[in-house]
């Protein structure tokens, strides 16, 4: 019979395949999750680990009373808006002036941009850490925000402007014949053409900064000013890990995010997706 | 009276400052110190003293280095082939219809969205010895009889690694061919369908030419930033078992930072760079010529 054959195959080649996906995505934070509410004894010594007999809230207390991790959280936002501020601004004005403004050096800069995006923080951090301490800004969140805008302003750039190349050049052509000057242009009608393009880009800048581990740990020594990813993965005595607060602490710093990507996840598909068919 | 021209160009120079600043600054400037670094010795609040290639003399000589070279290359080798080939089958699995598609593709990003540094420690707890998950169902499988200690045992640790890495960047690369694949013009595929093309076929000779541009792309990105990674291993294992996971960027780190000679730290990453450009070269080399025989 020809249903029931074709559900079947449905069901492997599709169903089976998706499971596995979903539980092999899921299962780190579905763990983390769980063993945050477990006593020690539960988390070291247990009979069925997937059930939590006596679920407790004290590594949360603990994170939030003993430690600074509502600093580390504020750090993360703090770094996070700054560059994502200094990112956007940097990246809308180059983007638009190598979009629009036909610059003879825009495809030599361009391709600049582009290289020096290639260069990694794993070999930019040591100049960087004598260069910041030169300049009294180790233990800053300043240093970071004006370190971190090195890698995301460039991607800000590369997609603003390719957001800017949309916008067809007549409608700047019919504000000039009305009397506008560049500027006016740039404010009144691109921006707001693009703004979706603008809001996929400042999503973009954020999590970049929220992600970044190497600058955070090498500039930033003083607990009250880490981030929260460098904090998490030195919170330690010595040799032990507090494996309930940190998971704890991952679950309480990813809540926020998974909330806000709940909102922007059309928005991430699409910046994702038209960066690839961009090429 | 200027031009309207002229007018473009100087206020396009204008704006190009703020990011020119931030690129020559935080990038161009920090590059060259590295360059000159490597030919000194510096430690930390000390000048820096010129000695010559002793620096890149040093690293040859040292067995580490070398382990250091081979595991990058394997860490980095491995793990790209496992995100492009398992991006690429998610791709067309995501791109299937069927019911709560979006919801399923949704729900696979949240692995891309949270700080990696979340999910590897995630990752390190699962594999602990002592009261890790995977420990627990081994034993209960009666695959293993004691508990494992998975990051110290020298083959195991790096493959972890891999596995993290893969887990974690694996949603980038689904999505990115994703979307490439949705351009693919039908009447190809129709094409090749009445040809009576297997679906290997179909995938080499009409999806794979139309999305070499996005493949090219993807794999450049990710060979840099997987070759130059730090946060994956640095949780895991910091490098260990005795250097075994030890990496570029970590060990980079930890000559800098842990033994504070900068000079001969920067040399590792500087070494990194033209074998990074080789791979690069090699591996879109690859791509190039899959087209030409599609």
């Amino acid at each position: 019979m020809q249903l029931p054959s074709n559900t079947l195959r449905r069901a492997v080649g599709i169903w089976l395949p998706v499971v596995v996906l979903m539980t092999f995505s899921l299962f780190p934070f579905f763990w983390m999750g769980l063993t945050s509410f477990k006593t020690n004894a539960e988390i070291y010594n247990f009979k069925n680990p997937f059930v939590v007999e006596r679920p407790t809230l004290e590594h949360y207390h603990k994170l939030l009373d003993e430690t600074d991790f509502l600093m580390w959280m504020f750090n993360s936002a703090l770094v996070g808006l700054g560059a994502m501020i200094t990112s956007i601004i940097a990246g809308t004005a180059a983007g638009y002036a190598l979009s629009k403004l036909r610059l003879p050096v825009a495809s030599t800069v361009g391709r600049a941009i582009l290289l020096s995006y290639l260069v990694p923080r794993s070999l930019l951090f040591i100049p960087l850490y004598t260069n910041l301490r030169n300049l009294g800004l180790m233990n800053s969140r300043w240093g970071l925000i004006f370190t971190y805008s090195s890698f995301i302003a460039p991607f800000c750039t590369w997609l603003l402007s390719g957001y800017f190349d949309t916008i067809p050049n007549e409608i700047e052509e019919c504000a000039f014949v009305d009397g506008a000057t560049r500027l006016r242009i740039l404010f009144s009608i691109d921006i707001p053409l693009i703004r979706n393009g603008m809001v996929t880009a400042v999503i973009f800048a954020f999590t970049l900064s929220w992600q970044e581990f190497i600058y955070a740990l090498v500039f930033i020594q003083e607990s009250t000013k880490k981030t929260i990813p460098v904090a998490m993965a030195t919170f330690m005595k010595g040799d032990v890990f507090f494996w309930g607060e940190i998971m704890a602490a991952g679950l309480l710093a990813s809540v926020p995010i998974a909330i806000i990507y709940i909102f922007i996840h059309k928005r991430l598909v699409e910046g994702l997706t038209a960066g690839a068919v961009k090429g | 009276m200027i031009s309207q021209r002229q007018h473009d160009h100087l206020l396009g120079y204008l704006l190009l400052i703020p990011i020119s600043f931030i690129v020559l600054v935080f990038i161009g400037y920090p590059f060259i110190t590295a360059i000159w670094f490597s030919f000194t010795k510096k430690y930390v609040g000390s000048p820096a003293l010129y000695i010559g290639l002793k620096n890149y003399t040093t690293l040859f000589r040292s067995s580490t280095f070398w382990l250091v070279v081979r595991n990058s290359f394997v860490y980095t080798l491995s793990a790209i082939f496992f995100k492009m080939t398992l991006g690429m089958l998610i791709a067309k699995l995501l791109n299937r219809d069927f019911f709560g598609k979006d919801v399923v593709g949704g729900i696979f990003l949240i692995s891309w969205v949270i700080p990696m540094a979340i999910s590897a420690l995630a990752w390190k707890w699962i594999f602990q010895d002592i009261g890790g998950i995977l420990n627990w169902i081994l034993m209960r499988l009666q695959l293993v009889k004691y508990d494992v200690p998975f990051l110290s045992i020298p083959k195991l640790a790096l493959g972890i690694a891999i596995l993290v890495n893969v887990w974690r960047g694996l949603p980038f690369f689904a999505l990115s061919f994703q979307g490439a694949l949705k351009t693919v013009p039908r009447d190809q595929y129709d094409a090749a369908r009445i040809a009576g093309a297997s679906p290997v076929q179909i995938f080499w000779y009409v999806e794979l030419p139309n999305i070499r541009n996005v493949v090219m792309i993807v794999l450049m990105l990710t060979t840099v930033w997987t070759f130059a990674d730090l946060q994956v291993i640095w949780i895991l294992t910091r490098g260990g078992p005795g250097n075994l996971t030890q990496v570029f960027a970590t060990y980079t780190y930890e000559i800098a930072i842990g033994t504070g000679d900068l000079g001969l730290g920067i040399t590792v990453s500087l070494v990194m760079f033209p074998l990074l450009g080789v791979m690069i070269l090699y591996l879109t080399g690859i791509m190039s010529k899959g087209r030409k025989e599609g």
